[in-house]
């Protein structure tokens, strides 16, 4: 099971592509040039999360996939 | 794409450019050296988790330190980080980063406000001076305030050296009798012969993107053809 749940704010991506370079086979742009999710547990939870941080708009967030509590970001 | 890894850096020089405006040169410990592409930025751990992105204004050829334009007047907690590193100071961050990088249609002009300037700064001292890149090129850059200008030597050089670049500097509320060009970015595109040959490629306040960004599509500029960037 993968150990995150991961949302991708739509809006909010501007397809700047950092989580991709991190993180290639959890996150790709589609068509439009938008962040999408290909495989949840693609790549350690490391990497997951350090895509999800290194997104200059805060468009992905990151959810404990057991407990659904909200890992990034920080509110 | 280079894989985009974790750097520890030390801040090398910071400098108070105007009251709005800071430049930083992080001169990078280890891993010592940086490969990037002209425009890509930069993911600033500025503590708590929480990161930043800056576009990278020093050119790929610089590969041991990298030179970031810092916005200090949000006051938030990026640029409150930023504004508060002194020379020495040891900074983490994440890099390269990002796709805005420069194509290859026959003619290019960029048109940045405030500090979108820093990508281009790379991208252009890059195409310019380390590829002697002969293409038609335009930069149109918008300041709100004559208090808020700098790098101005820098531009008015290559400017005066490389024929095919042409440099513009708008600023939007000008003091009485200011001799050069007062207004908005738009205005200046009126000078520049745009057809489907050139890539258009805009970093700044999302106004002017969407604004820009639909009047080379009016004047003939294929909208794949139009980069954009929303931060700098």
């Amino acid at each position: 099971m993968p150990k995150y749940k991961i949302k991708i704010l739509r809006d909010k991506c501007i397809g700047a592509a950092s989580c991709v370079g991190i993180a290639p086979a959890v996150y790709q742009l589609d068509d439009k040039n938008i962040a999408y999710v290909i495989k949840e547990d693609g790549d350690t939870p490391e990497n997951i999360l350090l895509g999800a941080q290194s997104c200059p708009t805060n468009a992905i967030e990151i959810y404990d996939a057991e407990t659904n509590e909200k890992i990034w970001p920080k509110d | 794409m280079v894989k985009p890894q974790s750097f520890q850096a030390k801040v090398a020089e910071h400098i108070e450019l105007n009251k709005k405006y800071h430049s930083l040169r992080l001169e990078l410990v280890d891993p010592h050296q940086l490969e990037f592409a002209a425009g890509q930025y930069i993911s600033v751990a500025i503590g708590g988790a929480a990161r930043r992105a800056y576009s990278i204004a020093s050119t790929p050829a610089t590969k041991h330190a990298v030179e970031l334009l810092v916005d200090i007047e949000p006051g938030g907690k990026g640029s409150t980080f930023m504004k508060n590193l002194k020379p020495g100071d040891a900074v983490e961050f994440l890099a390269p980063l990002g796709i805005f990088t420069v194509a290859t249609e026959p003619k290019l002009l960029f048109v940045a406000t405030g500090s979108g300037i820093a990508p281009f700064k790379s991208m252009l001292f890059d195409l310019l001076e380390d590829k002697k890149d002969q293409r038609e090129i335009w930069l149109l850059w918008g300041l709100r305030q004559v208090e808020e200008m700098f790098w101005e030597e820098e531009w008015r050089q290559i400017n005066e050296y490389y024929a095919n670049f042409h440099y513009r500097l708008m600023i939007s509320k000008p003091p009485g009798m200011w001799p050069l060009v007062s207004g908005h970015v738009d205005k200046e595109l009126n000078d520049v012969a745009l057809n489907q040959d050139w890539g258009v490629y805009l970093c700044g306040n999302k106004e002017m993107i969407a604004e820009v960004s639909q009047m080379v599509q009016n004047r003939g500029v294929d909208i794949n053809k139009i980069y954009k960037e929303g931060y700098a």
